[in-house]
């Protein structure tokens, strides 16, 4: 089916005849300049709204005559919006994921190829250990704007009481892990309502144990998920949920509604990204300490996990000279800093100071120790695969003796999706 | 002109009226729902190229254990459902006396009607959040382990059943209280008269008066329970690991989330399917009923 | 009356009653009072835990400070009451017009029309998300909300029709007649007839769309993109922040957003059970 329908005509009446009622439209309709540019994004957290506001206001001050339109959405609804709208009433810049999830959009060109936008702007060294992220057969269709590291943000206070020091290895973590269990402390706190917090223990398992080329053989479905090393993973993965480690009944939280347990200290640690310290107060993001995912085997790298964001330009979008301009002026140094901040995440240019008592800096760190990294289980796989992966990670979680069952409906999904 | 459309206005005047309504309902609903039809025979992602696969979609469903995992839920969704008349007609009883207050009293028991859902589905994941919620506390101060209601399998429909109740049971109470004010006062009179009181009262003389309203607040209830949509999104996210899915949820989370808009269609027409079985007793209870009185 | 008249017991009923109505009237407003609650309070209760004690400090007015100045608010509001208000309109004149053809004038087919009517009323409207979309694409009204106001007015044309064809149908056939004789043509008999006592029926209709179109969040996910087109219902949703739920501001926008439809269901009680009682109690 396309979108051509018989009774277009007929509709197009009753549309204007619609319109005609429409008195009260310019009411909201927001004045025009001589020139608009319409920018949608789902980075609607107070603070990168905030910095957001900031740059549209500095870009419209330096660009006498343009007017900039910004509209937020949450990132669920945008997950939904932004199909309906790159096809339908495509904005001037749309902000997005890179990696699958842009290329999802690149294979059907959606997305305006910019790939002489860096050199034209200078930015290709300084982005260039991004660009594999936005690139797709060789073109650029995305400018990465921020990324963040993932790893285990643990409670201060609890580990003192324990007498621990993060650990290095995956065992030293276990031991960690049993002590606070004996003491009557959660020794991970998840929640999993919304899944994509649960993949992150798949995602660094398989790669710690199987390497990153496995893995991303895995999320482009040339690897089986019942793979004996597949096995491996989730014998692994296994221990900790039978032993009790894991926060009860998980799915009842959102991955949010889990961060008290561990500021309150009633959790030693999670397994997430620097949204843990954005969601606490000040007071409390003192008592919060972090150390990446251990090493499980000694003979693999440490490969991480780093989920880049990013920006393009719709293919339909009507000023794309603007966008471009716009896009370049978001690239220089103190925009792109000022609105990763906002987030608590890294801004996406190697030649940018980081403020070292910043937790953007121990993120810097951890890529630069690592090896090679991915993204994120849902970024890096076709979405329906991801879809049906984290539903059965989080079913794993609750039920750990349903492994085999699991495996074998992911491994169906897989020749489902991929063939 | 004019004498033609006085001599025809009587043929003419259903045409006229008719033509607007049926036009926009013909265009943005029934041939929707054919397209929907249609698009069950493809492999489409929703916005790329389509590709003719037959009846595959429905081959797959029938090999789906998510599917009837979605039908089952359906029917507790009915069943439990249909508690809702049955509560609403206990209010109604409970609230239909003459006291002042009772226009803000009766009001207040309508608020819920009028809360968006998703509204009404947060609240209740607060209700029953196992550590900080109002159901752990309470169970809690019994000295019980509290149960995670929907981080359960067996119970988390239930828990979002009775979020929706809560609406639902509001909608009832409108329809009856509404009822109960129609009642014919000389028969319940002659009721009294014969003895009759309290129990035997409503059974014999109350509820046969209320048959109407009981009918429609029956099946607006059932078609209710088979649209329900935004509490399962906003509570459990058909969850966990889609022990709470519904087909109307199943049909959104392939078609959103998964990209298979075929597949989605194929689960939409089951689902129009079964809905079509309450649409045809509906219409011929209401046809029946029209021609006997007729 | 039934049952009997409270007022007519002994007092000491008449007080177990009341007490018993109040305390049934907390327990199902417990619910409500939490968002009243939750409202109220500051972000840093809720990332405590804190969802039932006492709010540690009244945060009401800096919530809705904060909402006002973080969005659009009133734009989403002034969408709301387009799409919704011009839904309503729209709806009771086509449904009166259908409803009038169908009830009281020999069409052939007019049971299959009437099935039509009751069969897109009854449908689980998610199923028409795709194909609607792409309408509401090919006429160019996507991501505005007369788009919305065109398909909310379709569907609901469907169960309008129906609950008014079912009290038009009940009003005697010799009205019709009487006018008829005496020359009056049938727009007039519409007019001066049908219309006034059409009345009750369309003032409860009216608070029951009301309610359905004010309170949707589906069309207008699938529907609509931008701030300049959103109701309230998606606006408030967009408070969600990329990373972080402030519950206290969902709540208070929440409340913000159920003010208009508890008001007109306040006000207009009367009417509304009496149109009930005409439409769907005749069903």
């Amino acid at each position: 089916m396309t979108p051509n329908f018989s009774r277009r005509v007929l509709l197009k009446g009753l549309g204007i005849a619609a319109l005609g009622l429409g008195l009260l439209q310019p009411l909201i309709a927001p004045a025009s300049a001589q020139e608009t540019l319409v920018i949608n994004t789902d980075r609607s957290g107070a603070g990168q709204k905030a910095a957001m506001n900031k740059i549209a206001a500095d870009f419209e001050a330096a660009n006498p005559g343009v007017k900039v339109t910004v509209n937020y959405s949450d990132v669920e609804s945008y997950k939904t919006s932004i199909r309906n709208f790159l096809v339908a009433s495509p904005p001037d810049v749309a902000f997005w994921f890179t990696g699958a999830r842009m290329r999802a959009f690149t294979k059907r060109d959606l997305f305006e190829d910019i790939s002489g936008f860096y050199a034209k702007n200078g930015l290709d060294p300084s982005m260039a250990p991004f660009l594999p992220a936005v690139t797709d057969g060789g073109k650029q269709y995305m400018m990465p704007t921020n990324f963040n590291t993932w790893g285990f943000f643990y409670n201060k206070d609890v580990f003192a009481k324990l007498g621990v020091e993060p650990p290095k290895t995956w065992n030293e973590l276990m031991a960690i892990a049993e002590k606070a269990k004996a003491a009557g402390i959660v020794p991970f706190t998840i929640g999993t309502r919304d899944l994509w917090a649960n993949a992150l223990w798949f995602d660094y398992l398989t790669k710690r144990i199987n390497g990153l080329d496995f893995y991303m053989g895995l999320m482009d479905g040339k690897e089986s998920y019942t793979d004996p090393r597949m096995t491996k993973v989730f014998d692994t993965w296994r221990v900790p949920i039978e032993k009790g480690y894991f926060l009860d009944n998980a799915s009842s939280y959102g991955w949010q509604e889990a961060i008290p347990f561990l500021s309150q200290g009633k959790a030693a640690m999670y397994l997430l990204g620097p949204y843990v310290l954005t969601s606490l107060p000040e007071d409390a993001r003192k008592n919060i300490g972090f150390f990446p995912f251990p090493t499980v085997d000694p003979s693999v790298p440490n490969f991480e996990q780093v989920s880049i964001n990013g920006v393009g330009i719709p293919k339909g979008a009507k000023n794309k000279e603007l966008a471009l301009k716009f896009l370049a002026f978001l690239a220089q140094k103190e925009n792109l800093l000022a609105f990763a901040k906002g987030g608590s995440v890294v801004p996406a240019r190697v030649d940018i100071e980081i403020d070292p008592n910043d937790f953007a800096s121990v993120q810097m760190q951890q890529v630069r120790n690592s090896s090679g990294s991915s993204q994120f289980y849902d970024r890096d796989t076709d979405p329906d695969m991801a879809q049906t992966g984290m539903k059965g990670f989080q079913e794993f979680l609750a039920k750990p003796d349903r492994q085999e069952a699991i495996l074998q409906r992911l491994d169906a999904a897989r020749k489902r999706v991929f063939n | 002109m004019l004498r033609f459309w006085r001599q025809n206005q009587a043929w003419m005047t259903p045409i006229i009226l008719l033509f607007l309504p049926l036009a926009l309902f013909l265009s943005m609903i029934v041939w929707p729902i054919i397209q929907s039809i249609g698009i069950s025979f493809y492999d489409w992602d929703g916005t790329g190229p389509v590709r003719f696969i037959g009846l595959d979609n429905y081959r797959e469903l029938l090999s789906d254990g998510q599917f009837f995992v979605s039908v089952k839920n359906n029917v507790i969704w009915i069943v439990m459902f249909l508690l809702a008349p049955v509560f609403g007609l206990g209010l109604a009883l409970f609230l239909n006396q003459p006291l002042g207050e009772m226009r803000v009293v009766k009001s207040v028991f309508f608020i819920p009607l009028v809360l968006a859902p998703v509204i009404i589905g947060v609240v209740f994941t607060w209700f029953y959040d196992p550590t900080f919620g109002i159901l752990a506390i309470v169970m809690r101060f019994f000295s019980l382990e509290p149960v995670a209601i929907l981080s359960d399998e067996h119970f988390v429909t239930f828990g979002i059943v009775i979020a929706a109740l809560w609406a639902q049971t509001a909608f009832c109470l409108v329809l009856f209280l509404a009822g109960l004010s129609q009642l014919d006062g000389e028969l319940i009179a002659a009721g009294r008269i014969d003895g009759a009181s309290g129990w035997t009262l409503l059974r014999h003389i109350v509820l046969p008066q209320l048959r109407a309203v009981s009918f429609v607040a029956t099946i607006i209830t059932v078609i209710g329970s088979l649209r329900n949509f935004d509490l399962i999104a906003v509570m459990t996210q058909g969850g966990p690991y889609g022990s709470s899915t519904v087909l109307a949820y199943q049909m959104y989370d392939a078609t959103i989330f998964s990209y298979r808009a075929g597949y989605g269609a194929a689960i939409a027409t089951v689902l129009f399917l079964i809905m079509s079985i309450y649409i045809a007793i509906f219409l011929r209870h209401t046809l029946r009923r029209e021609s006997r009185g007729a | 009356m039934y049952p009997t008249p409270i007022t007519q017991r002994p007092l000491s009923v008449r007080l177990g009653y009341r007490l018993a109505l109040y305390a049934a009237m907390l327990l199902w407003m417990l619910p409500l009072i939490a968002i009243m609650m939750t409202a109220i309070r500051s972000q840093s209760d809720l990332l405590a835990g804190n969802y039932w004690g006492a709010p540690s400090s009244f945060a009401l007015f800096d919530n809705y400070r904060e909402v006002f100045a973080t969005s659009p608010m009133w734009g989403f509001f002034l969408n709301s009451v387009i799409v919704t208000g011009s839904t309503v309109i729209l709806v009771l004149i086509l449904a009166t017009m259908a409803a009038v053809a169908l009830a009281k004038y020999r069409i052939p087919g007019s049971t299959l029309l009437f099935a039509m009517f009751i069969g897109g009323n009854f449908i689980p409207y998610q199923i028409l998300m795709i194909p609607v979309r792409n309408m509401v694409l090919g006429v160019g009204l996507y991501d505005t909300v007369w788009g919305l106001v065109l398909f909310h007015t379709a569907f609901q044309t469907g169960f309008a029709t129906l609950f008014l064809r079912n009290f038009i149908i009940s009003l005697p056939n010799e009205l019709f007649e009487a006018a008829r004789i005496e020359g009056a043509s049938e727009f007039q008999i519409l007019r001066r007839i049908v219309l006034p006592l059409l009345r009750p029926a369309l003032a409860g209709l009216a608070v029951l769309i009301f309610t359905f179109v004010w309170n949707d969040y589906f069309w207008a996910l699938v529907l609509v993109q931008s701030d300049a087109a959103k109701p309230l219902t998606l606006g408030i949703a967009g408070l969600k922040g990329e990373w972080l739920t402030a519950w206290n501001l969902i709540s208070s926008a929440a409340l913000f957003a159920a003010l208009p439809p508890v008001c007109l269901f306040f006000l207009m009680q009367k009417h509304f059970v009496a149109g009930l009682t005409a439409g769907a109690v005749k069903a």
